[in-house]
């Protein structure tokens, strides 16, 4: 067999069950020449973004030949086409094991039948959704690299190669002004492009979360204009880390931040570090962060060691509307929530014995590779919850992670008793609509439209604004809190406010949506402003 | 103490029986009171019965115990996955990336000279392991293997040996581990012994020994 051919069934044999475009197998299979071509691309210079084009289409063609001859062998199959008439290919195979044997040769690709879990009658009920199904063995939903950890854009470049077709929701790139501040204003935006044009490929998104906190300012700014000005944010997506110090310090370039963000009418996420240390940020599934706990774990045992670490490993969203209103009891919620967590140890048993696919995104095999591994856990998404009863919501949710704390724990000291010491937790989060557009009931959202701070000020938000710090602390940072903004309040207010909630309150990360929008707003349209 | 039993079923029964009786209660460094008997030795007579003791945890469904493939894979596999902190399988095949000590040295060894006491298989890595502040640490520290009246008997060295959950996987893993060296030393396997350091029972768990192993396993007191 062709070692072109070797190369794409590797493709395959990493995610069975994924359908790849032919761009992402020529990314997958010619990674290094892949990387040089776009350099080409993204030069300034004409003759050589041609030439770039040109050895682009070759990639293609090659790699096509060799494609066309495993859909011959019934090896592959096409499923269609994608976008502009690009080829989607698959496993010819359903389910079961593919050995295919040439000479000395022998390539085993098993490809896993559906998961079952206990959670599969909740699911037919429409309860409870899983994100990704068809990845749950094989992929994980966010991994975090740390940029401390790489010399250069390029390294930073190449480790992403890596990590991007393993992941299938966020991967977040943390401490990115450090890059932006050491690397040439070019290398930078090709260094951009290039991991816009991945996260398309590869369905995820990054984020890049950015600390105000340097000196880098003129940098920050100039990298939050590319994003904004290419439409690079649609798949980079920034998160601005802040206290309200630095705002004071540096009001003129946090005002011409917002000033960017509101005009381009963009979410723009804000994280106050004074309060919260650890990372936090947004996928398509929801929000995503570490404990300060496993922050000062990260910070402590694991930095240094590997160049990141994993945050989220699989995930369900539960509609606690729909929950509520068929089953009703805390009790109900609770067994629902333990069930969700025993399938997710059952599911994760079955992952370990994909490990050597799973364990790909690890930074080599040594030390470092266990270490990446330690900080991950899987997500309960939560979708539709009433914010007017938030107080007892808050409490029942708070008990019930008390409750899968203790079940995590007990399964970690059985297994590392059995002589296998695994890492195992189970968190709760908020869900985003983009989880699953089809699945979830529709709501009208309680929307927060500030038109000038005193909006923030009222007993009513007061109130609400208490209880979401509530919330946030239940889901250890893991939230999402917004605030859409009327397009006729003054740059200055929006200020205004953004200091009176970093002072206010212990939210530790709140986003300011610049959509515009007003008045009550039906989940489709907002979820077509997501 | 030393408890002998022809099957992993009675020893356990008998060996948490003795650890209530004989054992003192003290509150380990995780703050959870148990009782404990020091320098406990059991021996199998016939360890293929070790799955029982694994199935009667699984079937227990409180909680999930692992299973027979992963238990085994954990102790034959040289691989060092990272989704483990350390791997039994990889100290024993791959020790320090530098020795397979089974394949390498106690199997050729035991062929050689059949009667030799140096067939010895260490997990500990002093190096890797003995760093305070260290979240995990090898239970099974020293396996030894001797050809007694030309079958293979295994004596294990455990540091720390939680008697409910934990010594039915580590005596299953152990049981495999001595398949693997009988066959490839076309032996018959022998007994199988465990000297368990702190032979151990969380007090929180003795509702879970009754409803695991019958009514009177779990009662504390002579």
């Amino acid at each position: 067999m062709h070692a072109l051919e070797t190369a794409v069934l590797e493709a395959f044999k990493q995610d069975p069950a994924k359908r790849y475009t032919t761009t992402e197998l020529v990314h997958l299979v010619f990674k290094e020449e892949y990387a040089a071509i776009n350099r080409l691309i993204n030069s300034a210079d004409k003759k050589e973004q041609r030439a770039g084009y040109g050895r682009k289409a070759k990639l293609h063609r090659k790699l096509l030949y060799h494609v066309n001859k495993l859909v011959e062998r019934a090896i592959l199959k096409e499923e269609g086409v994608h976008g502009k008439g690009e080829k989607l290919l698959a496993l010819a195979l359903e389910e079961g094991e593919l050995v295919i044997q040439e000479r000395k040769q022998r390539i085993v690709i098993a490809k896993p039948s559906s998961v079952t879990t206990q959670i599969d009658g909740y699911e037919q009920e429409g309860l409870i959704r899983k994100f990704r199904p068809e990845s749950w063995l094989t992929k994980q939903n966010s991994v975090l690299l740390d940029a401390d950890a790489f010399p250069s854009l390029a390294a930073l470049q190449e480790r992403l190669q890596q990590v991007l077709p393993a992941v299938n929701d966020v991967v977040a790139i943390h401490g990115f002004e450090t890059l932006v501040e050491r690397s040439p204003p070019e290398a930078l935006e090709a260094f951009l492009h290039y991991l816009a044009l991945d996260a398309h490929d590869y369905d995820v998104r990054v984020a890049l979360l950015i600390s105000l906190a340097g000196d880098g300012d003129g940098h920050v700014l100039a990298v939050a204009k590319l994003l904004l000005e290419r439409g690079w944010i649609k798949h980079l997506t920034p998160v601005f880390s802040i206290t309200p110090r630095i705002l004071n310090k540096k009001e003129a370039s946090f005002t011409q931040l917002l000033g960017l963000f509101a005009e381009h009418r963009v979410k723009l996420h804000l994280k106050n570090s004074a309060i919260f240390s650890p990372p936090v940020y947004f996928g398509r599934a929801g929000a995503y962060s570490l404990t300060p706990e496993e922050w000062a774990y990260y910070r402590e045992d694991i930095k240094g060691k590997a160049d990141g670490c994993l945050v989220g490993q699989i995930a369900v969203a539960v509609d606690l509307d729909r929950f509520f209103k068929e089953r009703g009891t805390p009790a109900a919620f609770r067994e629902m929530l333990l069930t969700t967590a025993h399938a997710f140890f059952e599911v994760e048993e079955r992952r370990r014995r994909y490990s050597a696919d799973l364990s790909m995104i690890a930074p080599g095999t040594g030390e470092g590779a266990k270490d990446f591994f330690r900080a991950g856990k899987h997500y309960i998404r939560l979708w539709n919850y009433e914010w007017e009863a938030d107080y007892p919501l808050a409490e029942l949710l708070g008990s019930t992670q008390e409750e899968l704390d203790r079940f995590c724990q007990a399964q970690e000291t059985i297994f590392k008793s059995c002589g296998l010491p695994i890492r195992f937790a189970v968190g709760l989060s908020t869900s985003f609509g983009k989880f699953d557009q089809d699945f979830f009931t529709e709501r009208r959202y309680r929307k927060t439209v500030v038109a000038s701070l005193k909006d923030l000020q009222t007993k009513e938000m007061t109130a609400y604004l208490h209880a979401r710090e509530r919330l946030f602390k239940v889901f250890k940072g893991a939230d999402r809190l917004r605030f859409f903004f009327a397009r006729s309040i003054p740059q200055e207010e929006i200020l205004q406010v953004a200091r009176y909630l970093l002072r206010a309150y212990d939210l530790p990360s709140f986003t300011f949506d610049f959509h515009g929008k007003t008045g009550e707003l039906k989940l489709s349209a907002f979820l077509e402003e997501e | 103490m030393e408890i002998k039993a022809a099957t992993v079923m009675e020893a356990w029964r008998d060996a948490i029986k003795l650890i209530l009786s004989e054992g003192r209660v003290f509150t380990d460094d995780e703050s959870r009171e148990s009782c404990e008997l020091l320098n406990l030795t059991v021996m199998v007579e016939n360890p293929s019965s070790a799955v029982d003791a694994v199935r009667a945890m699984r079937a227990y469904r409180k909680w999930i115990y692992p299973s027979e493939d992963e238990l085994a894979n954990i102790v034959l596999n040289k691989d060092a996955l990272p989704n483990y902190d350390y791997l039994y399988g990889q100290r024993i095949f791959d020790y320090d990336h530098a020795l397979n000590q089974v394949d390498e040295y106690v199997i050729p060894l035991l062929q050689q000279r059949p009667n030799t006491r140096r067939a010895v298989v260490t997990l500990l890595n002093p190096l890797r392991d003995m760093r305070i502040g260290k979240k995990n640490f090898p239970s099974i520290s020293v396996i030894s293997f001797r050809v007694i009246e030309q079958r293979l008997c295994v004596t294990v060295f455990i540091r720390t040996s939680g008697f409910f959950t934990g010594w039915p996987a580590n005596v299953y893993q152990m049981s495999k581990l001595q398949e693997y060296v009988a066959h490839a030393l076309a032996l018959p396997r022998g007994t199988l012994t465990t000297i368990s350091l702190s032979a151990h029972l969380h007090m929180d768990t003795l509702d879970d020994v009754e409803a695991v192993l019958g009514k009177g396993v779990g009662k504390r007191g002579k």
